[in-house]
């Protein structure tokens, strides 16, 4: 995402936040599509309520729980803004656990060092250790939601999570052959 | 925007109050509406019509959108054994809607009828030491009929099987297309000497009834339709009760009560309207269609100094004999994409276990079904549906997902389960929901032979990935149930007022002018898919309680 992408993101924040926020608040699911971008971006130039820091270094675990290579991962789909917002809204109650988390994990690394600013293989190596633990079973949940579920939630941007799957789930009809195995089977039965 | 209604005065005593509108409450409400009787439906959800259902698999399926908030909001808690504290867990145990059209708008579609085994196997195979395992008090030719009234006035596609139970009338739909994952059961069943047949679905393979066709969309399990093409009671029953004049359908109104007169008859019910004020509604006969597992609460919730133990509760029985029908699956993964997102969840069955074998072992039965399950939805399926022996994070991780969530199909197997005193329905001593009523209490642990059976098909299940030449194929789990959207069994009915609460006209033994038509009236659960059997019931309880009422019996 470049700057211009982000000032134009800034714009619709503030200009169609009142607007959004009482359509979706009539409960209006047929402007969700419609606003959806927006109340994305609306979320995505700041957080709500995890610090710069602790967000660097949580966003750093998600992007090693779903990496970036040659298709999107964790980093491309905005996942860590997905899980400001949880952590804002529906999970405000797992919000401390989050921070004692990060801080347990930049502690176990030592030497005034944080998670962030690891090599790769370094923070393979400190995850397994805690692969086990509530703290990263609960970012690997929120890593999940965030990179899956429709982008109003903050993450899944531009659907590159449900690219990465094949899963054209935005397509609300669809004619059979639906796949490889049924391409012969249907001719006869629902002619 | 809800739809103009007429509204009945809480100082009129309206013919039938119905708590519940969904599979057994939307056709009560229907059939007893155009019959000419006045009714007030109580749905404790909104009223939300089929334009308001969403694919947002985060809010529908995690965080309980249609279910009323799901678990901290309804505060319903768990336990296996009656020595342990229940607790609330993060699924609710109860898993239904609270919703206009209840869990007739959430549920898959899928649409058994039962075989005429289904309601003689007590009589079959003799009793069954420690359960309370018993004969219906009517047979599968006394519902047959009404199972025909729900095929067409509710709307439902399919074929008949080699071995289904005979019907009056065929199908008023074909069947709906044939999916990836249904070409390769039948594939893998030919090999081995199985039938895999139709299944038939709530779900509409052409227009009927001024409604349109499946879309293929994908979104059925746990989703609203929102084409309204999944024949829900919010689509198919609730527009022509309330195009009667005579019903009108109260949302947001959570009943907690059911008010009984100094005869002991029912009076109307008590509940929290919209505003969380506390309000009565007089009727002259109230019916309990609220699920198998509210329904017994609200009667437990209604206990009295004449009564207790809860209303319509000589028996005991009220909120006991609790069943799921078991579940096991194994997935497989092939070698094409099969997009079995695509559509509805099943399209073949195996009906071929269905019956009980003594050469098993084990009291049992059961049918299998191939569907999309964990790869319907791109959530459900990073969170569940991966195999067990590869990493859970990291770029192998990713590259499995992708490769896998297009070619990856389960065979569920649905079974039998035994209806036992362990199993049911209570109200928790601490918790309370949203409203501040005591908390829907679970406490259930599966027969052995439940879940023997259920080891048993998932034998075959893997049979048939094998046989149909799956790259990869593995066994969920199979353990004690934690809940279920199958909640039968605990109002039964029966002649015999000391083992049942309702006889075979849903009238309650102890109180005249109360019914009770739902999942609660189960005396055996079937193979699974019970919602069709829930629909002939409540046409049949109609067709009786209407009689009744016009010859001033109630």
């Amino acid at each position: 995402m470049n700057e211009r992408d982000l000032s134009r993101r800034g714009f619709l924040a503030t200009s169609a936040s009142g607007v959004i926020a009482k359509l979706l608040g009539m409960g209006l699911p047929a402007f969700s599509a419609v606003v959806e971008t927006a109340h994305a971006a609306q979320r995505s130039n700041r957080f709500q309520v995890l610090t710069p820091a602790v967000a660097e270094d949580v966003a750093a675990i998600t992007e090693r729980i779903l990496p970036s290579d040659d298709t999107p991962g964790a980093k491309e789909a905005g996942v860590i803004y997905f899980i400001d917002a949880a952590l804002a809204e529906q999970m405000s109650g797992q919000l401390p656990m989050v921070q004692s988390g990060v801080a347990d994990l930049n502690q176990a690394i030592g030497g005034g060092q944080r998670f962030v600013s690891l090599a790769a293989e370094a923070q393979d190596r400190f995850l397994t250790e805690i692969e086990n633990s509530e703290f990263f079973g609960f970012i690997w949940t929120l890593t999940m939601f965030g990179m899956f579920s429709v982008p109003s939630y903050g993450g899944n941007r531009r659907y590159v999570g449900w690219e990465l799957l094949d899963f054209q789930g935005l397509q609300a009809a669809w004619t059979h052959p639906f796949g490889y195995y049924d391409r012969d089977i249907n001719a006869e039965q629902t002619s | 925007m809800s739809v103009e209604f007429p509204q009945f005065k809480l100082s009129d005593e309206v013919d039938f109050a119905i708590v519940g509108s969904g599979s057994a409450g939307g056709i009560l409400a229907k059939e007893l509406s155009t019959a000419g009787f006045s009714v007030v439906v109580f749905e404790q959800g909104p009223y939300r019509k089929s334009y308001e259902f969403t694919d947002d698999e985060l809010g529908v399926h995690f965080y309980g959108e249609l279910q009323g908030g799901g678990s901290r909001a309804n505060g319903q808690t768990f336990r296996h054994d009656e020595a342990d504290v229940a607790t609330v867990s993060q699924r609710q145990p109860a898993d239904y809607a609270q919703t206009v059209g209840g869990s007739s708008v959430h549920f898959t579609g899928n649409f058994w009828r039962f075989r005429e085994i289904d309601f003689v196997e007590r009589s079959a195979l003799g009793t069954l030491s420690g359960t309370n395992f018993a004969d219906w008090p009517i047979t599968y030719d006394e519902l047959e009929p009404y199972y025909t009234k729900v095929d067409w006035e509710i709307g439902i596609s399919g074929a008949p099987g080699p071995n289904d139970a005979p019907r009056s009338k065929p199908f008023p739909l074909p069947p709906i297309p044939c999916h990836g994952s249904g070409v390769l059961m039948e594939k893998g069943a030919k090999k081995l000497g199985l039938t895999a047949q139709v299944e038939p679905h709530a779900i509409l393979s052409k227009p009927f009834n001024g409604r349109q066709a499946c879309m293929h969309c994908g979104y059925c399990m746990w989703y609203g339709c929102k084409h309204g093409a999944k024949s829900s009671t919010l689509v198919s029953m609730i527009p022509l009760a309330e195009a009667t004049g005579r019903c009108e359908i109260r949302a947001n109104s959570a009943v907690f009560r059911v008010e009984t007169k100094s005869d002991g008859k029912a009076a109307g019910v008590s509940y929290f309207d919209p505003d969380g004020n506390e309000r009565m509604q007089r009727a002259k006969a109230v019916i309990l269609s609220a699920n198998g597992a509210e329904t017994p609460r609200l009667l437990l919730m209604s206990s009295s100094e004449r009564n207790p133990d809860g209303l319509a509760n000589s028996s005991g029985y009220v909120g006991r004999n609790l069943m799921f029908n078991a579940h096991a699956a194994a997935n497989g993964v092939y070698e094409h994409p099969m997009n079995d997102y695509k559509g509805v969840q099943v399209s073949r069955i195996i009906h071929d276990f269905y019956e009980s074998d003594p050469k098993r072992g084990f009291y049992g039965g059961g049918g299998l079904d191939a569907r999309s399950l964990f790869s319907a939805t791109p959530i459900f399926f990073a969170m569940a549906g991966m195999p067990p022996d590869g990493p859970r994070w990291g770029k192998a991780f990713k590259d499995e997902m992708a490769h896998n969530f297009t070619r990856q199909m389960s065979i569920v197997a649905s079974t039998t389960s035994l209806p036992l005193d362990r199993n049911n329905i209570t109200l928790d001593p601490e918790s309370k929901d949203r409203w501040g009523r005591p908390a829907l209490r679970m406490t259930y642990r599966d027969h052995d032979d439940d879940l023997a059976m259920a080891k048993f098909l998932q034998d075959r299940a893997v049979e048939l990935h094998d046989a149909a030449g799956a790259d990869k194929f593995w066994r969920l789990p199979i353990g004690p149930a934690t809940g279920s959207a199958h909640l039968l069994g605990t109002c039964r009915m029966g002649d015999d007022p000391a083992t049942s609460v309702v006889d075979r006209y849903h009238r309650s033994h102890d109180v005249p002018n109360l019914f009770i038509c739902d999942g609660s009236s189960f005396v055996t659960s079937g193979r699974g898919q019970p919602t069709m059997t829930i629909m002939a019931l409540a046409f049949r309880a109609a067709e009786h309680i209407a009689r009744a009422a016009r010859s001033n019996e109630i």
